[in-house]
């Protein structure tokens, strides 16, 4: 019998990573004010992680980096997975991060980039027909979020190796 | 005795300096933020204040305007990292009487307080 | 005295000669700071994508001890102390005259020694460059966050991001003469930073 051996992506700021390879597990390290968003369909076993960075884009300049912004971010997420055979009515989104690293800034001001990457990601969602399954947000905590797409489970890691299956 | 009100966010410095200048003889209180350094002049009337610049909400330069005008006799020395010459002018005209750029050493603290106790 | 700063295709002229006058200044007062005599090893000036910026510190899960403070006035930009956190334990000892803090469990009190270092050593750099082109430049009071670096660089880099892909950092790595201790500086201007080189060039 042989072992599969897990390919691990690490998807950066601003990147989008989409796979139909039972092997990988995909990766957003150090997340801090911003969301890292696990997309799977089980059935399909098309699975995507996105590392938003920012609400939305100012100007409406087209960043290189695709899913910098979650305005432009999440819809193209979608529209990436069912390229690759996913069904949307059956995409799990799972979302991790949106702190606030920074304890001089006011919780919810325009300062907290984490809360209005929260809320950013959340009208994407909402707008793309998307429900926002389960989630590990907010506090003043690094994390990492891992989905694994050999059984599609989606966890986080907090520096303190404290681990949240989502 | 005299009293000296010593302002600084950091509790490091705080300590540091509170350190200094009690071994010296002198009775010292102590402020983390600009408001709460107004609060305490005025209630511990001070005979001199040790006032660091950087601080969140109010700054050293804020409340040195504050405590000029709630006290213009006010005996104020900056004690900061940012020393800047745009700053240095701008606290000694607002009415500080001295101005030490950290890191200090204890005789520099002192030669301060003795120089605004003047 | 720095004499070689390591750049990536960026002809920065006046601009860099600002910077290193700041990190000889910056890197003065850390010294007085923790007593002991601290060298530049290296000076990088590079403009790259924000993960590289982050892999420079270890990469982003890397525990790391971060002291941020950003600055504004006449332009803005970010600043951070980076180091391993044995290696920040290894400078509080040196800055409260004891030996290297061991724990992991680190006090109000030494987190704020560490706190000062950074707006020693912010404050030094923005002395020089604010006193050089006559202007001021205020800096933040510093934040002492011990997490994963992504999470951290992420305040600075998410800012910068907001209007460009790419991140201008200017990376300092420093050691203690008796090899005891180090870090990095690393400066993440604003566009209106970069610019100031006008003023210089004069």
């Amino acid at each position: 019998m042989t072992a599969s051996i897990d390919v691990n992506i690490s998807v950066g700021l601003g990147e989008l990573h989409v796979t139909k390879d039972p092997d990988a597990v995909l990766i957003c390290y150090g997340l801090g004010s911003c969301v890292a968003v696990s997309a799977f369909d089980p059935v399909a076993r098309v699975g995507a992680m996105a590392h938003i960075v920012l609400p939305a884009s100012n100007n409406g300049a087209n960043a290189i980096l695709p899913v910098k912004f979650a305005d432009r971010g999440i819809p193209l997420t979608v529209e990436k997975m069912e390229q690759a055979g996913a069904q949307r009515s059956r995409i799990v989104i799972k979302i991790a991060g949106g702190a606030k690293m920074l304890r001089g800034v006011t919780a919810g001001s325009v300062l907290d980039i984490g809360e209005r990457n929260i809320e950013a990601v959340n009208v994407a969602m909402h707008k793309a027909g998307l429900k926002i399954h389960a989630q590990d947000i907010r506090g003043d905590w690094g994390r990492c979020l891992w989905l694994y797409m050999a059984s599609g489970l989606t966890r986080v890691k907090t520096a303190e190796q404290r681990i949240i299956d989502l | 005795m005299s009293k000296i009100l010593v302002v600084d966010d950091a509790a490091f410095m705080r300590m540091r300096c509170t350190k200094m200048l009690s071994d010296s003889g002198f009775e010292v209180a102590e402020a983390a933020d600009g408001n709460e350094a107004l609060a305490k002049y005025r209630e511990l009337k001070p005979d001199g204040v040790l006032l660091d610049i950087t601080m969140p909400e109010l700054d050293g330069l804020a409340t040195l305007k504050e405590l000029i005008k709630m006290d213009p006799g006010a005996r104020v020395a900056m004690v900061t990292a940012m020393g800047q010459q745009s700053m240095v002018i701008e606290a000694l005209k607002t009415g500080a009487r001295d101005f030490i750029v950290k890191p200090f050493d204890a005789d520099r603290v002192l030669a301060a307080v003795k120089k605004i106790m003047e | 005295m720095i004499q070689d700063v390591a750049k990536t295709d960026i002809d920065l002229g006046a601009w860099e000669e600002l910077m290193k006058k700041g990190i000889t200044n910056a890197i003065s007062g850390l010294s007085q700071m923790v007593q002991k005599k601290i060298t530049v090893d290296s000076v990088l000036i590079s403009r790259i994508p924000a993960k590289e910026v982050i892999d420079l510190v270890g990469g982003p899960e890397t525990l790391i001890v971060g002291i941020y403070l950003n600055f504004s006035g006449a332009a803005n930009g970010h600043l951070m102390l980076a180091h391993r956190p044995e290696v920040a334990y290894a400078l509080l000892g040196m800055i409260l005259g004891e030996e290297p803090v061991k724990r992991n469990d680190i006090s109000d009190y030494e987190l704020s020694a560490l706190s000062e270092m950074g707006n020693i050593t912010g404050s030094f750099f923005l002395n020089a460059i604010a006193d050089t082109l006559g202007i001021t430049l205020y800096p933040s009071p510093p934040s002492v966050i011990i997490d994963m670096a992504g999470a951290i660089m992420g305040i600075a880099l998410a800012e910068i991001l907001q209007e460009s892909d790419e991140v201008m950092v200017v990376d300092t790595v420093f050691t203690t003469d008796d090899q005891s201790a180090g870090g990095r500086f690393m400066i993440m201007p604003n566009e209106s930073f970069v610019q100031l080189s006008q003023h210089y060039a004069r």
